[in-house]
């Protein structure tokens, strides 16, 4: 619509804000010094080679992966039925339920962290992976929600009532329509989760137990001094994460599952 | 016989209206009926209580002589298809049509058969690997049809199925579907909002307005009898004109409008009680029955006088408007080469068999079988 | 699924499961066991745990002593100047924050939207939205490499000769709050995408064949219609920037802590300092909801008349 130069300059200096830091650590990943600075002088790979003798982060990305399929796993199992049961009601008692289930992406994370933190022992869990996975479920369902129930609205109530014309009981519409129908509703949602759930920091710092996941190891040892080992493991970390949420990205897109 | 479905007393209300209200309906076996009215009228409500998918407060639904007002939908020996056809879009034309039959537990070589039949059946052989959006907006409604057709029901019920496709293919459509029932022998139970097609289609029409039927009969009966103004006007193009019944005896009746009078035989007052002189009626004449007298035929029975205002020529038909002695202006249909030469003042008038008296009560929303 | 199909032979079970479906009100009750458990459970006991456990003198409470409510730890933030002051800086910083990235990205939303090419808008969607998935900590690291006395922007200035020595950026209002932007841009640019994306371009072009030039265009049409967007996207940001924890730590110094990395100290100086902690909590989030919800109510589209 408009011809001007001002705007498109704008977009991409923009986009180079966005990507530049990235590339200099990823160039910072192959300074063959133990310490971090411009220029680099002489290169070398030994960094990026060595993430794969580091054991202690590579145990805590191990965590983190871990962490992430069980708090995916369990924002599905509440987000399902809660998207379900949201796309049942109408009128206040709708914008109650979305409200009190969304509330978690509002609050501040420091907010929601500690709360939870002083919260399990409520329900008997210690801080560790589980407290960890719970916490980044809590954070996630609310995605989950936003997803199937967008997904569902798509479907409108005649595929089901057909189903139950042909002779299909409540148990068979949901195993062979509903479940079907929400696929790619969930997931989407699961590849969200697991991306959300991975680069979650402060949830995993108060809820962690003695084994740190990735950010929070990261962290702690920036307070150790910053080597360019951290600009390389980080750059692989990035390059993984980025992919995977392209394709999620893509995928939602895709498949209409963004309100 | 016992009919395909009778609905008794049938009522269903959303919040304080009722969509339908106090319905009785008899249909025998083997029949196209069509529910014909306009938006909210009650009809595609009246279908999804058959259906079981809106649950009567009041009233009883039988089909084949089973009471399954209170069943489930799944067990219901009723199918319907939809408006928007609600095909299964993550299943194959093949999934979707054999669904009925797998869920009534068929095993898969019997399934696939029945699938291969009904494929034929609506002319779409070979399309059983395809998936619904794949399909045209025709191939899809024939697929909703065969999904229907598949598990054998008692009953078929047609929620406006064609109302998404344009003309051509519409007109086309119901033919088939017509030449499918025949063949099937189903009950077919249909809903549209389109008196042209219900005509095209049906064996029974019934005229629903306001959750009741009006009036219930073959398209020929409704159309030439109707019971009121509301069915006269609904079907085809009807003239209605407000008037004052001045003498009976002798099988005929007399009325008079501002500058007309007519006689007619007393078996054309189609809505009900015989009217006294002096009761308000409405005479019905179709455009299309109004045919020039010559100038020097005597006093007609049925004589029309009007002023042309108007002339429109519409390839086959020419119509004219004409103004009444009284000032209300009604629509003349011929043939364009009976019009020939007509203008200014003219006589018209329509044989006796096709002009109605409808003498308006209140309440008139009682099915009459004709 | 054939299984369940099978079932249906078998007497009892098909009779179990056609009586629930003839119960909806059965059916929702079953729905919504895990939605209701998880509400409670999971998002509203914490924050009442939270809130209750504030007004207490002393949590986990001596076994054998009874609770003692007080309100001290709501005083104490009034009385501290080191609560109170990074409280305020805190919302200023977030409020500023959220006017920047309003002002960066409004242009770039309306360019994706409006400006690029239908059939580039994905991609460049994508290519914006890629950065999302980097995680808070790398992205500190990243710009810690950038802004550092010697970083890449240092190394860039004097090569090119503009500087002699080092620009100290690092660990000031102005490297957090450059960091902070490439947190929230993404909160900002799909609330305002989606709404400029609902513009119809029709209007625009017939204002301007009604001589209203580009200024009137952003002014009377734009920002009206986009209304919703705006506000949607600044009350994400805004709640985003005002809980941020990791990155100020990283890129701020001591005299930019932001609160949520107070509340972090105060928790982390052990058990007894909880209440304390729960006070400053729920002190940040009336306050943040408060603030969102005047904006929004300030800012709310104008029912139109007749």
């Amino acid at each position: 619509m408009r011809g001007g130069w001002a705007l498109p300059l704008w977009f991409w200096l923009f986009v180079a804000y966005l990507f530049l830091p990235l590339v200099v650590m990823a160039l910072m990943g192959f300074r063959d010094s133990n310490f971090v600075a411009f220029p680099i002088q002489t290169w070398t790979s030994r960094w990026y080679t060595g993430v794969l003798a580091d054991g202690d982060m590579l145990a805590a990305i191990w965590l983190s992966a871990r962490v992430a399929l069980w708090s995916t796993l369990l924002s599905l199992a509440v987000g399902l039925p809660t998207g379900l049961l949201v796309a049942r009601t109408c009128g206040a008692l709708r914008a109650l339920l979305i409200a009190s289930v969304v509330l978690p992406a509002f609050l501040p994370v420091i907010v929601s962290s500690v709360a939870l933190r002083m919260y399990l022992g409520v329900i008997g869990l210690e801080p560790g992976v589980a407290a960890i996975s719970f916490g980044h479920a809590v954070g996630s369902v609310p995605f989950v929600v936003i997803m199937v129930l967008t997904r569902i609205e798509a479907m409108g109530p005649n595929l089901a009532d057909a189903a139950r014309n042909l002779g299909a009981d409540d148990l068979i519409v949901f195993a062979r329509i509903t479940l079907p129908f929400l696929a790619p509703a969930l997931i989407g949602a699961f590849l969200f989760c697991i991306l959300l759930s991975f680069e979650d920091f402060a949830r995993s710092f108060f809820l962690g137990g003695f084994e740190p996941t990735f950010p929070v190891l990261l962290f702690a040892r920036l307070r150790f001094g910053f080597d360019p080992g951290l600009a390389a493991v980080s750059t692989l970390v990035l390059v993984v994460s980025v992919a995977v949420g392209l394709v999620a990205e893509r995928y939602v897109r895709a498949k209409g599952l963004r309100p | 016989m016992t009919p395909a479905l009778e609905i008794r007393g049938l009522t269903k209300r959303f919040g304080s209206a009722a969509a339908v209200d106090g319905v009785d309906l008899k249909v025998a076996a083997g029949l196209f009926v069509t529910l014909l009215g306009p938006s909210g009228c009650g009809k595609s409500t009246l279908l999804r209580a058959v259906a079981g998918f809106a649950p009567p407060e009041s009233g009883t639904i039988h089909v084949a002589g089973r009471d399954i007002t209170r069943e489930v939908p799944h067990r219901r020996p009723v199918t319907i298809v939809f408006q928007d056809y609600a095909l299964f879009p993550h299943m194959t034309v093949a999934g979707n049509i054999g669904f009925g039959c797998e869920m009534k537990g068929l095993a898969p070589a019997a399934v696939a058969s029945r699938v291969e039949e009904m494929l034929a059946l609506v002319r779409l052989p070979g399309l059983s690997g395809r998936y619904p959006e794949q399909l045209s907006g025709g191939q899809r409604q024939r697929v909703a049809l065969a999904r229907a057709l598949a598990p054998d029901p008692v009953l078929l019920l047609l929620d406006e199925p064609l109302a998404a496709l344009d003309l051509q293919l519409r007109r086309e459509m119901q033919g088939e579907l017509k030449a499918i029932q025949r063949r099937t022998g189903k009950t077919f139970v249909f809903v549209t909002h389109d008196q042209e097609e219900a005509m095209a289609m049906s064996d029974l029409i019934a005229v629903m307005r306001n959750g009741r039927i009006e009036q219930i009969g073959p398209p020929e009966a409704v159309y030439r009898d109707p019971a009121n103004s509301f069915v006269a006007g609904f079907l085809g193009a009807a003239n209605l004109v407000p008037v004052e019944v001045v003498g009976t005896g002798s099988g005929m009746l007399t009325v008079v409008a501002e500058g007309l009078q007519w006689t007619l035989p007393a078996e054309r007052v189609t809505s009900g009680e015989k009217p006294e002189p002096g009761d308000a009626a409405v005479m019905m004449i179709r455009p299309e029955s109004l045919r020039p007298l010559p100038d020097d035929a005597q006093a007609h029975s049925l004589a029309v006088n009007g002023r042309v205002i108007d002339r429109t020529f519409l390839g086959g038909r020419v119509v004219l408007s004409l103004e009444l002695p009284g000032g209300q202006v009604i629509r003349a249909e011929l043939p364009p080469h009976e019009a020939e030469g007509l203008g200014g003042q003219v006589r018209l008038a329509p044989r006796a068999s096709e002009v109605a008296l409808l003498v308006e009560n209140v309440g008139s929303g009682s099915n009459k079988e004709r | 699924m054939r299984a369940l199909v099978a079932a249906r032979r078998w007497r009892p079970w098909r009779a179990a499961v056609d009586a629930a479906s003839a119960q909806p009100a059965l059916r929702l009750a079953v729905l919504a066991a895990i939605p209701v458990l998880w509400i409670v459970g999971a998002n509203l006991a914490p924050l009442a745990q939270m809130a209750a456990i504030s007004l207490m003198e002393r949590y986990p409470v001596p076994p054998g002593e009874p609770v003692a409510w007080t309100l001290s730890h709501y005083a104490a933030f009034w009385e501290r100047p080191l609560y109170l002051n990074a409280y305020i800086r805190t919302f200023i910083f977030a409020t500023a924050v959220t006017l920047i990235t309003l002002l960066v990205m409004f242009p770039v939303a309306w360019y994706v939207a409006k400006v690029a090419p239908r059939e580039a808008r994905l991609r460049l969607l994508l290519i914006l939205v890629a950065p999302f998935w980097v995680s808070e900590i790398v992205r500190s690291i990243a710009w810690m490499l950038v802004l550092a006395n010697r970083g890449a922007l240092n190394l860039a200035l004097s090569g090119v000769g503009v500087i002699d020595d080092p620009l100290p950026m690092l660990y000031t209002h102005g490297s957090l709050a450059v960091g902070v932007l490439y947190l929230t841009s993404l909160y900002m640019l799909l609330p305002l995408y989606a709404a400029f994306e609902k513009i119809d371009d029709g209007l625009l072009q017939a204002s301007a064949n009604l001589g209203a030039g580009p200024l009137t265009r952003l002014k009377r049409i734009i920002l009206p219609l986009a209304r919703d967007g705006i506000v949607g996207g600044c009350t994400l940001v805004f709640l985003m920037a005002i809980g941020l924890y990791a990155m100020p730590q990283l890129l701020g110094g001591p005299d930019t802590t932001l609160f949520a990395v107070t509340i972090g100290q105060v928790f982390s100086r052990g058990g007894d300092a909880w209440p304390l902690g729960s006070a400053l909590s729920i002190l940040l989030i009336l306050g943040a909801l408060g603030w969102v919800g005047a904006f929004a109510l300030l800012w709310k589209s104008p029912r139109r008349s007749g």
